[in-house]
């Protein structure tokens, strides 16, 4: 592997390195990268293109650049933008960076562009059985990106803004992709634990969260929409971009933040306070998202971002001070009790019902009561 | 749990199969939400449902636009189920549906294909035990093609919202004692007709129908107590079709649905209905009204009017067609003959 160039990029603030590498350096750089929830099932049924692209390795074609993310890098000190105008230190800087890029750890790498490429070449390989054409390909040379310690929101702008323009991978799709690292950021809140899928573990104090559900209430909090599971290719378009507005609002402004770390603080902080009368609010998928798809979709506005916070803080107040119910989760069961099955859809009702709410709270500024904001909710069903 | 292999495989769960973790794997998988509308623990739950029952999937025999699922029960048994998967469904289906859907899927593997349910099709469960199965595969039949007929429409028969079709342990619709009185048959006939007009004499077949029946009763159980007497109440019955319509109202408890039928024809006059108008002046005019106790009695009989006006082409009734506003007095009135007739039959929908 050889750094050939080290650029800043100006709108996500964070270095991007050019490496030239070999298959096999990449393949050990990126092992189990891919190895992420439902993703998998999607690479390994694999079709038609990609069973073409194996072929075509085999037969040494060149591969388009891909795009990695690295976490936890040391970087050489004093690395600074300014650096990367002055070509004499530019190598230098390079050549300082050189032994922290070979010695990528697959842990803290993720692939923001190229999942289904990078498979591809891992088949390949296992396909080749001759043990010399195993070395030759294994030899063979690629170009890839590598983004250095960026913060998630900004892996996610940069891979939603990159597949916007493209073709097939949805905005589930690549949050799906973004989990693992999704789940690295978010780790670090106090008081949360994460489950990952392969423990199939049920919550059993307040602040556990599954990844999944994790993953899911971000991408309804990109999308500013309960509804993550869309099938319209024009309404796909459409959440795609206005997932990189709220990213690109979320990293703009005075010291860039994270709102949907703040938000997921927020569920901890929450649960904390009622799971001892109703353990299930926080731990229900519908809930995340409805909750997600309203503070995402209000944040993106410039009236009610503030009232979001506001709003939020005012709950978190209520909780602290030893209300019984903050949230009138009593209320909220009792409304889902009376759907009638046959009709309605209770995981629909009950993403648009929480969804409603909320976004009524934040629109009456809080001075509606939870109680009141949840028949309002359950209303617009 | 049962776990026939091609769910195993679509879910990608392995032994041992507990609720838990085929929740988790749905869950994960995505397969619960994306294809039955349900999370991993409902679909679970479904999956673990052990119903002696015959599931089958056919070509729905007409395109809806939404999902349609209602349940027949006898008592408090589940009877029949029937669910209309639409081609293009906008949304999930409800989740009574997504659960049937599951139990359906176990015994026919055929129904997902590719992570999607087949549409256009009607899944129907018939109970193992219950007789009368010819009757519900035509009653759904009809139903589903009424609810085609009537889904751009602005008022459709009350009973096609219904989800609930609970047919009474001693009901009429099914007692068959007399063969020659196929109430089964008129029922289907009046979910079938989509014109106001003839949907109404549908309706009201199934009372005259009744009215025979009555009769009948009346002879079998009064028979040896007053045999001359009893003989000249029927004859008197028989020579009056009003006085047998009311006898029947009276001695199936019909009373307040027929009060509900005059307060609807009370408010097509008050909408200056001319048809209305019309019908209440013959009446009127005939004496027949004041002739008559009670507010059902005269739902009775105007209903029996409106039945004349479109049978009889004016011979004892304004003619029906000679009004163009007849229908909509019609739909005001048509709710509450069609609770009437299915409450004769001993069914109530939910």
């Amino acid at each position: 592997m050889k750094i050939i160039d080290l650029t800043f990029d100006e709108r996500i603030q964070g270095f991007c390195a050019t490496v030239t590498c070999s298959y096999e350096w990449y393949l050990t750089a990126t092992k189990d990268a891919e190895d992420n929830l439902a993703i998998q099932r999607g690479i390994i049924k694999g079709t038609k293109a990609y069973r073409t692209l194996r072929a075509d390795l085999k037969q040494g074609c060149v591969l388009p650049p891909l795009v990695l993310a690295g976490s936890r890098l040391v970087l050489p000190a004093g690395l600074d933008p300014s650096d990367i105008k002055e070509s004499g230190l530019l190598l230098k800087r390079i050549s300082e960076l050189q032994p922290t890029l070979e010695a990528l750890d697959p842990r803290d790498t993720y692939i923001v562009d190229g999942l289904q490429r990078t498979n591809a070449l891992r088949q390949t390989l296992e396909e080749i059985e001759d043990s010399n054409e195993q070395t030759i390909f294994k030899a063979r040379p690629l170009r890839v990106e590598i983004w250095l310690n960026i913060p998630f929101g900004a892996v996610a702008y940069r891979m939603l803004l990159l597949n916007a323009g493209q073709r097939p991978m949805s905005v589930k799709h690549q949050v799906e992709v973004l989990s693992m690292k999704l789940g690295d950021d978010l780790g670090t809140i106090q008081n949360i634990e994460i489950q990952t899928s392969l423990g199939g573990q049920r919550r059993t104090r307040a602040g556990q969260f599954s990844l999944a559900k994790l993953s899911q209430a971000f991408q309804a909090w990109l999308q500013g929409s309960p509804n993550i599971d869309v099938r319209n290719a024009m309404m796909e378009q459409l959440l795609a971009e206005s997932a990189i507005d709220t990213l690109g609002t979320s990293l703009s402004g005075n010291g860039a933040h994270d709102d949907f770390r703040h938000l997921v603080e927020w569920f901890v902080k929450m649960d904390t306070h009622i799971y001892v009368n109703d353990s299930q609010f926080f731990g229900n998928e519908t809930v995340l998202l409805g909750i997600s798809g309203a503070v995402g979709s209000a944040q993106r506005n410039e009236t009610l971002r503030d009232r979001v916070a506001r709003c939020l803080g005012q709950l978190e107040v209520l909780a602290s001070s030893g209300e019984d119910d903050p949230l009138a989760t009593v209320r909220f069961n009792e409304l889902r009790q009376g759907i009638d099955v046959k009709k309605v859809n209770v995981g629909q009702f009950t993403r648009k019902m929480v969804y409603g709410a909320f976004q009524e709270f934040f629109l009456s500024d809080g001075t509606k009561s939870m109680e009141d904001c949840w028949a309002f909710g359950a209303a617009q069903f | 749990m049962r776990m026939p292999p091609h769910i195993s495989a679509a879910l990608d769960v392995v032994e041992p199969y507990s609720k838990a973790s085929v929740a988790d794997a749905a869950d994960l998988s995505g397969f619960s939400g994306e294809v039955f509308g349900l999370s991993g623990e409902e679909f679970a739950s479904a999956l673990a449902e052990d119903r002696k029952a015959n599931y089958m999937t056919r070509r729905a025999p007409a395109v809806l636009k939404n999902w349609a699922f209602f349940e027949i029960s006898s008592g408090t048994e589940s009877r029949f189920r029937a669910l209309v998967v639409p081609p293009n469904p906008s949304g999930p289906p409800p989740t009574a549906a997504g659960e049937f859907l599951v139990e359906s899927w176990v015994e026919n593997r055929g129904l997902v294909v590719d992570r999607s349910l087949l549409e256009d099709v009607v899944v129907t469960c018939e109970e193992s035990n219950s007789s009368s199965l010819v009757f519900y595969h035509q009653f759904s039949d009809a139903w589903i093609v009424a609810l085609a007929a009537f889904q751009d429409s602005v008022r459709p028969p009350k009973w096609l919202g219904a989800n609930t079709i609970q047919i009474a342990p001693n009901a009429r619709l099914l007692k068959g004692d007399i063969p020659e009185l196929k109430f089964t048959n008129l029922l289907i006939e009046a979910i079938s007709e989509t014109k106001s007009k003839w949907r109404f004499l549908a309706l009201y077949r199934i009372f005259e129908h009744g009215y025979l029946s009555e009769i009948l009763l009346t002879i079998q159980q009064e028979f040896f107590r007053s045999p001359k007497e009893t003989l000249d109440t029927c004859r008197n019955s028989v020579e009056s079709e009003v006085r047998q319509f009311n006898a029947l109202c009276i001695s199936s408890k019909l009373e307040a649905n027929f009060e509900l039928f005059l307060d609807g024809f009370e408010k097509a006059k008050n909408s200056l209905n001319r048809y209305a108008f019309a019908l209440d002046k013959s009446l009127n005019k005939d004496g027949q009204l004041g002739q008559l106790q009670g507010k059902a009695a005269k739902g009775v009989l105007i209903c029996y009017k409106i039945r004349c006006s479109i049978v009889h082409s004016g011979l004892s009734a304004p003619i029906f067609e000679a009004y163009p506003d007849a229908a909509d007095c019609l739909e005001m009135v048509l709710a509450d003959l069609e609770m009437a007739a299915l409450a004769f039959l001993g069914i109530s929908v939910s």
